[in-house]
């Protein structure tokens, strides 16, 4: 029983609670067993919450014994990235600086879940104050990619990713501020969704950088992602997820986000884009602008913000960060404060301008969300400084930009590389074209199984 | 922009003194960083523009 509910997905075990085939108390059950286990020998977990979860499982069920009506997510198990605030239960957001932090409010889109049924079991790693592409976390130890645990899972939101992929949960909450729901979703084969910014609400959620944060879901499938986003953005997303891509054109753009890829990254792109092509989607080739300047603007937003909220942080306990993370957030002390107004005030130009010349005509822009195979710990972490840095540059080479632009944007899983490590492509819209974004999804979901293949970790065999 | 440049500002400015003496390793990135987005708004930023502007961009692209 236990494998055959770890194998269905958030929609197929939402339905399941909800006809009465599975229990919410058997589904939570098993979530727990297989996140104490699995997800602990992964470094996957920071927390469960076993008691509350399993009272609430059962009330779950009796709510629904009751014939009462259901919320789309009733009795369903899911844990989240531990920066997602509960009044009152710790959140230490990946950092030993908030090892004893507890919340005294609860994040809006906890409450929003919670309203929609979902169960809370607990909150999963994360990099420290959720700084890293790879996951990277030097007091917690590394989560370990499923596909292959000498590799990174990808990160920020790296326990999310890993609980999702090795099917601990059906879903999980996770950030994005540079691409920390995409990286997961691309290097452990799962739908990672970053919503277009300000879409959904980010109080009771650890900053990193208020203007490029967002919350948003990590999946197996499109059609996941969309029931996710309809409970935290409290719009719908799922209705007109089956209307399919026929007739639609997608962009792909050149340049720069050609120039770095590795080529079994560019097969899996090219199989992807020709699986569309079979699905009556027009392509057209773009041209981007120079996104030297576009992820300079990032980075100066970003390291300005980190290092306003951690400044006295940085005065106070500056051995508390680890060397890597703390170098990311020092540089924004130096910049002036007219250089960050200058980046604000020039983000509606360069979206439109980015909108312009990457989609163009098109309905969206297919990227490759990153342009490596999935690099190893030892590389992201051993040797050569330079090395080190210019393998996590290379993975955040098309993601970091998306952010300063706030568009929406989602990774796919599309194959495997020569390691046997997950490959996504990344599908970018226009401001609030997130529906449009998960019915392309869906439809490469549709004609494709690579969102079925399960790593041998998760123990389901 | 100079190594010692830098390091007054950590340590006046910011009151970060362990910044200032790790500023070198900074300097080329700060400084990189600066300049394209120093030139970036002397090239494309008008004299009306605003921080805000692009909060009411997003908001008037949802409603359409």
């Amino acid at each position: 029983m236990q494998s055959a509910i770890a194998s269905l997905d958030l929609c197929a075990l939402a339905d399941a609670i909800a006809h009465g085939e599975v229990t919410s108390l058997d589904a939570t059950t098993v979530a727990l067993e297989r996140l104490d286990i699995v997800g602990r020998k992964l470094n996957a977990v920071v927390r469960l919450d076993d008691d509350r979860a399993l009272a609430a499982a059962e009330a779950a069920d009796k709510w629904r014994a009751s014939g009462a009506p259901l919320p789309p997510l009733h009795g369903v198990p899911l844990a989240h990235k531990d920066l997602f605030y509960r009044a009152g239960d710790l959140s230490a957001g990946g950092a030993k600086i908030r090892a004893d932090f507890r919340a005294d409010v609860t994040a809006t889109v906890i409450t929003r879940l919670d309203a929609a049924g979902a169960l809370d079991l607990g909150r999963l790693q994360l990099a420290e104050f959720a700084m890293s592409p790879t996951g990277y976390n030097e007091h917690n130890g590394h989560a370990l990619n499923p596909w292959s645990p000498a590799h990174v899972p990808g990160g920020s939101s790296s326990g999310s990713g890993v609980a999702v992929a090795a099917r601990l949960v059906a879903g999980s909450l996770g950030t994005d501020t540079g691409g920390s729901l995409r990286h997961p979703g691309a290097m452990c084969g799962l739908v990672g969704l970053k919503p277009t910014w300000g879409l959904v609400p980010a109080d009771g959620v650890m900053p990193l950088s208020a203007s490029l944060d967002c919350a948003g879901p990590l999946t197996r499938t499109a059609r996941d992602a969309a029931r996710m986003l309809s409970v935290i953005a409290a719009r719908d997303y799922e209705s007109a997820i089956g209307d399919g891509v026929k007739g639609l054109t997608i962009a792909v753009p050149g340049g720069t986000y050609r120039e770095l890829l590795h080529p079994d990254i560019a097969a899996r792109l090219d199989a992807a884009i020709k699986t569309y092509r079979a699905l009556g989607v027009t392509i057209t080739e773009t041209m981007p602008p120079d996104m030297a300047v576009i992820n300079a603007l990032m980075q100066l937003i970003m390291s300005v913000e980190a290092a306003t909220i951690h400044r006295r942080w940085l005065i106070e306990r500056p051995q508390d960060y680890a060397d890597q993370v703390r170098a990311r957030i020092e540089p924004g002390l130096f910049y002036p404060a007219t250089r960050y107004v200058e980046a604000l005030s020039l983000r509606a130009g360069i979206t439109q301008e980015w909108i312009a010349s990457c989609i163009g005509h098109a309905d969206l822009a297919l990227l490759p969300t990153i342009v490596i195979p999935v690099p190893t710990i030892a590389a992201t972490t051993e040797g050569d400084p330079a090395a080190v840095a210019a393998v996590i540059g290379q993975l955040t080479h098309c993601t970091r930009g998306v952010n300063y632009l706030g568009l929406p944007a989602a990774s796919v899983p599309c194959g495997f590389d020569g390691d046997g490590l997950p490959v996504g492509f990344q599908l970018v819209g226009r401001p609030h074209a997130e529906a449009l974004i998960l019915r392309a999804a869906h439809a490469y979901q549709g004609a494709t199984d690579w969102h079925h293949h399960v790593p041998d970790t998760a123990e389901l065999n | 922009m100079n190594e010692e440049s830098l390091q007054q500002i950590a340590a006046d400015l910011n009151v970060t003194p362990g910044a200032a003496e790790r500023a070198p390793r900074m300097a080329k990135l700060v400084s990189d960083t600066n300049a394209t987005v120093a030139a970036a708004a002397l090239r494309s930023l008008a004299f009306d523009s605003s921080p805000y502007q692009y909060q009411a961009w997003l908001a008037g692209e949802d409603e359409r």
